[in-house]
């Protein structure tokens, strides 16, 4: 770091040390992780770190980069980007990918609050979609239908009306059919992010929700879900973040709600610790 | 110089005309519009499709803007210098970092009009729904906010010659206010943006959102939503960052293509200046970025998950890489740095700089591990024993660069002490292992009680330690809970494959991040330290730095604003299928969350043609005037 810099090393030696350094971290790494009970995948990942150090300190000792005379220098920027473009997209492409494909079917399904429900707008939306190869008539009644005072929300499920979107009415499902719209309802709205059922799902933000079949009845989990503040479970009184929200007035669709709740007092595995609810005194479902 | 005046006078009397033309016609045909507006069918954007389309002018647009807005603020600065040291070195890199500024900023302008074009042909109904909401902002304040910036920068830029010697504070005045409608502007457009995530909500039972935004919230109520403010200081102190990386890149060119020493030993300063700026305003970020995406847990508890643990957890793990990469990267800088400069001992400032950092990270982190047994009041009073302790101990150097480490150890036991008095700790889940917590810092305990136990008074071995603990750093914050794309992907068959074991679960939350995150950001802090101390205590020989220093240079530039990308688009999906969150929806056949593997791409082409645009501009700028002024020497 002086001014009199050392004799410089050749590669061998500036390689050699590091690279015996690196191998015996990264094996200790691997197999200590492995007796730790990590996955091979993070075995790798750990090991992978050990030999980025080798790089690193490579790097560090490397002799100094001649000075590159005027195009040397321009080409070896382009190169450089070409190098740091390749290396992101590599690395980005490398990672697990989210299956978008599973999403799009649930915001299909999630349009319901969307989407007006009673029959005149059913009719509408069918009688959109039929007339769709005539845009200026369509155009021309949707006009009709805004100066009415109608919402944006005719106005924009024009713009896809190709969505999937079940909307059997609940009323005519079997209860089979009832607990399988609950279950698509629980994973469309992304219940499980903080509520695990069977294992799976969200990491203590709120409750298991495994026993919770007996212990809340269907109106109190309607009520809880619609209104999170009437009621708590033990242990999640007084949190000031990671709160229920308290949205699902406005995305969840009132058949959506009894599909899920339908769904949730079938869940009752007493062999899990679901904390039980804490109704406030005098505590009644309006 | 007479050059680049005639280039930069040639492009605002256009651009002016144009703004005027615009102006005006928004201004005489807004309001009508906005009560006849058509429905109208969105077009449909060939091959891209709209929402590419719209994502990629918007980025441009917004990677500019972040330019143009960010560059000002140190330029200022540079120029306070230059007239307090009296010293021309800041006065040129302000006045060089401007000339490109005003040529970028009519790309910010053009960008910013076509992304209007394209929201209105390509989603009509949002884009008319959400201009009526804001109109006063879109139709009144931001034109008149880009007209009147339009005038000050320019001003600024041509007054700069004759606005010399006693008359240099009038100039500041002009960069002041130039800085001060910049932030403004920053600030309102920030308002709808902000509201399309998080729109104001009446209270709970009062009424649904969609009739309280129609009917009862005020202007004012969307402007002040929950992550407005948040948004606004994370983009400010960005935006800086962003100057200073791309101050160090023109740096970087104009010294590979210098042809005398002179030229060489001033670039080289000037890519310093330029690295010291982006990497301080950094270590600022992880911090905004906390209390920004806290906003989001605190507006809709169900963000927080799909941000971090489910559609987009692995862009956090990308983020992750990135900044690793980045401090890395400026690490390296500052080693190839220090290597240029003939410099005495150093390693008593070291150790105490060492020791202090331990100090104010390793107390409350056992603050944290006792949580359990203590309770909140106590890890409280450890948290502030610990910050104190470590003040006094920073006090102790009784140097100058005790007050920049005064600000870190401010700020990181701060960082600690939010995680610790989070929800979750104050539960005090006795099933959550919380000691190794403290783990990297147990780490970095252990390294300096090497290198006291073996005198190794060397500082190429500090650096080296350094080094090791970002990697270490590095490695706890890219840890996921599963290697899964999301959490709904998991399985009975495959969470034993992919997932943490039980145990270890805590490498995957918060207080882990944290506690890596401010260990990097410590380790850099350290690392400048030792670059001032030695640039006092020695001779530093501008110009002959390892010429891969400037490629690390360009890379901190090109990493920084990919990762811009990578975290605008995490933004942006935040509002899931919804253009305004719950209340507006995308229909669009796109509104699903890109995959990390597409937008990766995506972002990484638009990277490139920001730096093709960005290295003509310095090109222009700079560079074509550049041999003949050497040769004038």
């Amino acid at each position: 770091m002086s001014a009199q810099a050392p004799a410089q090393k050749s590669w061998v030696q500036i390689i050699r040390w590091k690279l015996i350094i690196a191998a015996v971290m990264g094996a200790l790494l691997w197999f200590g992780s492995g007796q730790l009970g990590f996955p091979v995948i993070f075995q790798w990942m750990f090991a992978g770190y050990a030999f980025l150090g080798f790089a690193v300190f490579v790097l560090l000792d490397a002799p100094a980069m001649k000075t590159l005379p005027g195009w040397q220098a321009g080409a070896g920027i382009i190169a450089f980007y070409l190098v740091c473009s390749a290396l992101y997209v590599a690395a980005s492409s490398l990672l697990p990918q989210f299956n978008s494909g599973t999403e799009v079917e649930g915001i299909g399904r999630k349009m319901g609050k969307f989407t007006r429900s009673d029959e005149a707008t059913n009719s509408l939306v069918a009688q959109t979609k039929e007339l769709s190869a005539k845009a200026d008539e369509i155009i021309a009644k949707l006009n009709q239908l805004r100066a009415s005072g109608a919402s944006l929300e005719d106005v924009g499920s024009v713009e896809v009306p190709t969505l999937p979107h079940d909307a059997t009415p609940i009323k005519n499902l079997t209860p089979e059919q009832l607990l399988e719209r609950g279950k698509l309802v629980f994973k469309d709205h992304e219940c499980y992010n903080c509520h695990k059922v069977g294992g799976i799902g969200g990491k203590k933000r709120g409750p298991k929700l495994d026993n919770i079949g007996n212990l809340a009845t269907k109106p109190q989990l309607k009520d809880k879900i619609f209104h999170p503040t009437h009621w708590q479970a033990d242990g999640f009184e007084d949190r000031k973040k990671d709160k229920m929200p308290d949205k699902y007035p406005d995305v969840m669709t009132d058949d959506e709600l009894e599909a899920l709740t339908s769904y949730l007092i079938t869940l009752k595995d007493a062999s899990v610790d679901t904390p039980k609810p804490i109704f406030p005194s005098g505590y009644s479902i309006k | 110089m007479r050059g680049g005046k005639t280039a930069a006078r040639l492009s605002v009397w256009p651009m002016f005309l144009l703004l005027a033309a615009g102006f005006g016609l928004v201004l005489s045909s807004a309001p009508a519009w906005a009560e006849t507006i058509e429905i109208v069918r969105p077009s449909q954007f060939p091959y891209l499709g709209n929402r590419v389309a719209v994502w990629v002018v918007a980025q441009l647009h917004i990677l500019f803007a972040a330019f143009i807005l960010g560059a000002p603020i140190f330029v200022v600065i540079s120029e306070w210098l230059g007239m307090r040291h009296q010293d021309p070195k800041y006065d040129r890199l302000a006045k060089e970092v401007t000339k490109v500024t005003a040529i970028l900023y009519s790309m910010t302008a053009l960008t910013g009009g076509f992304f209007v074009l394209m929201l209105v042909a390509l989603y009509p109904s949002f884009t008319g729904w959400l201009f009526n909401h804001f109109f006063p902002i879109f139709g009144i304040t931001y034109p008149l906010l880009f007209i009147a910036e339009t005038v000050v920068l320019y001003c600024y830029w041509y007054t700069w010659d004759a606005l010399q010697g006693e008359k240099k504070g009038r100039h500041l005045s002009i960069g002041v206010l130039l800085n001060l409608i910049g932030i403004v502007t920053l600030f309102v457009i920030d308002a709808p943006t902000a509201f399309m995530n998080t729109p104001v909500r009446a209270a709970e039972g009062a009424m649904n959102l969609r009739q309280y935004i129609e009917t009862t919230a005020t202007l004012w109520d969307k402007i002040d939503n929950f992550s407005w403010m948040p948004l606004n200081f994370h983009r400010l102190v960005g935006n800086i960052c962003f100057g200073g990386f791309i101050a160090g890149l023109i740096a970087a060119y104009m010294y590979m293509f210098s042809k005398s020493d002179e030229e060489r030993a001033y670039y080289d300063w000037m890519g310093f200046v330029g690295n010291f700026i982006g990497i301080s305003a950094l270590l600022f970020l992880p911090l905004m970025g906390y209390v920004y995406g806290s906003e989001f847990y605190d507006y809709d508890a169900s963000i927080g998950p799909y941000m971090m643990g489910d559609q987009l957890s692995m862009y956090f793990i990308m983020q992750g890489g990135m900044v690793g990469l980045i401090f890395l990267a400026s690490a390296y800088y500052i080693w190839l740095s220090l290597k240029r400069i003939e410099v005495p001992d150093y390693s008593t400032t070291v150790t105490r700089s060492l020791v202090a950092g331990i100090l104010s990270v390793i107390v409350p982190g056992l603050g944290q591990f006792y949580n359990g047994q203590w309770g909140k009041g106590a890890i409280f009073l450890v948290g502030q024993a610990g910050l104190v302790g470590a003040i006094l101990y920073a006090v102790s150097l009784h140097e100058g660069e005790g007050l920049g480490l005064l600000l870190l150890l401010f700020l990181l036991p701060l960082a600690v002490i939010i995680a610790s008095s989070s929800d979750a700790m104050r539960h005090g889940r006795a099933d959550e292992p919380k000691s190794l917590l403290t783990l990297p810092v147990r780490l970095i305990a252990a390294l300096l009680l090497a290198v006291e136990r073996f005198g190794l008074r060397r500082r190429q071995l500090v650096i080296k330690s350094a080094f090791v603990v970002l990697l270490i750093g590095n490695a706890v914050w890219m840890t996921p809970h599963a290697f899964v794309g999301a959490v709904s992907e998991l399985t009975d068959q495959n969470y034993d494959l992919l997932s943490l074991p039980s145990d270890w679960d805590f490498m995957a939350l918060m207080p882990a991040k944290n506690t890596a995150a401010v260990l990097m950001v410590l380790m850099i802090m350290m690392s400048f330290l030792l670059y001032t101390r030695a640039i006092k205590r020695g001779t530093i020989r501008w110009g002959q730095i390892n010429f891969s220093s400037q490629f690390a240079l360009v890379f901190l530039a090109f990493s920084a604003i990919w990762t811009m990308g990578l975290m605008g688009v995490v933004r942006s999906s935040l509002r899931k299928y919804f253009h305004v969150y719950d209340l507006l929806p995308d229909i669009s056949p796109e509104s699903f969350t890109p995959t990390l593997a597409y937008s990766g791409r995506l972002i990484t082409i638009l990277t490139v043609i920001f730096f093709l645009i960005v290295s003509l501009a310095i090109w222009l700028a700079l560079g074509m005037g550049h041999d003949k002024k050497a040769n004038g020497r």
